[in-house]
């Protein structure tokens, strides 16, 4: 089962791996068998597809974020699969006033 | 029950005499019937005419049944002209429509293929925080301004028609 290298990914707290319907292919660190979360980001991405990027329609949704805390959730579709990560959230520019 | 019962009375009182309520099928009972009566003659002409009696019968069942029948398979319905044609697609369509719609089926369309490298995207930095406080800042003027809208009351929505 190809997760495309989604278990390297640095920082990475866990990883999910989607049907288009949101069932679980493959998963693994805190996210493990996390059907709640993969259903609740599978919600989220269809909904977020619906949204027009540009007015052209041409772009569409290529990385869904939910940031939580300190903790960020980030969404992608390859090939009719949802990958999710979950990765630490520790922003690289400073906070501007 | 009523029709079983009057033609069993009509056995009783005697088949041979063919009148409006003989039976055209002769009952399964009537095997005693060639010795009763005087021999010869009538006997072999009423089974004749009975037979002839149910032989048209059969016809006419046939051809009333072949009047009912809607032969799908005849040429007939293929001679339908293309206007018609349309106007019944459409009308079978929007049935469909109807019966579709009336159920709660969630319709979801499938994603689209995507980003070709899934692990690229999701190891890229994250979204900056510069951004994420403009989607913030900009979310929370959106729902202040929605709480603003007020309804200005200035006249009757309900007014008299044709009155001056």
């Amino acid at each position: 089962m190809s997760v495309h290298g989604i278990d390297r990914i640095p920082d990475s707290l866990g990883f999910l791996v989607l049907t288009e319907d949101g069932a679980v292919i493959s998963s693994g660190g805190q996210l493990e068998n996390d059907e709640t979360t993969a259903n609740k980001i599978t919600k989220l991405v269809h909904t977020a597809y619906k949204i027009q990027v540009t007015g052209d329609k041409k772009d569409a949704l290529r990385r869904l974020s939910v940031i939580l805390g300190d903790v960020i959730y980030m969404a992608t579709v390859s090939q009719h699969k949802i990958y999710v990560s979950k990765r630490h959230y520790n922003p690289q520019e400073p906070v501007q006033a | 029950m009523g029709c079983c019962f009057s033609s069993d009375e009509d056995k009783d009182v005697g088949v041979q005499s063919a009148n409006e309520r003989t039976p055209l099928i002769p009952p399964p009972g009537d095997i005693s019937q060639p010795s009763h009566g005087g021999r010869v003659g009538p006997n072999y002409t009423t089974p004749n005419g009975k037979k002839d009696d149910g032989q048209s019968e059969f016809t006419r069942i046939i051809r009333q049944t072949a009047i009912n029948v809607i032969d799908v398979t005849s040429p007939e319905s293929q001679n339908i002209e293309q206007g018609e044609m349309q106007d019944r697609a459409t009308q079978y369509s929007n049935r469909l429509n109807m019966a579709l719609s009336g159920k709660s089926r969630v319709y979801r369309p499938n994603l689209p293929l995507g980003v070709t490298s899934p692990q690229m995207t999701l190891s890229a930095a994250p979204v900056s925080m510069s951004d994420v406080q403009l989607i913030t800042s900009v979310s929370e003027k959106l729902t202040s301004a929605a709480k603003e809208i007020k309804i200005q009351h200035k006249e009757n929505l309900v007014v008299n028609f044709g009155g001056s």
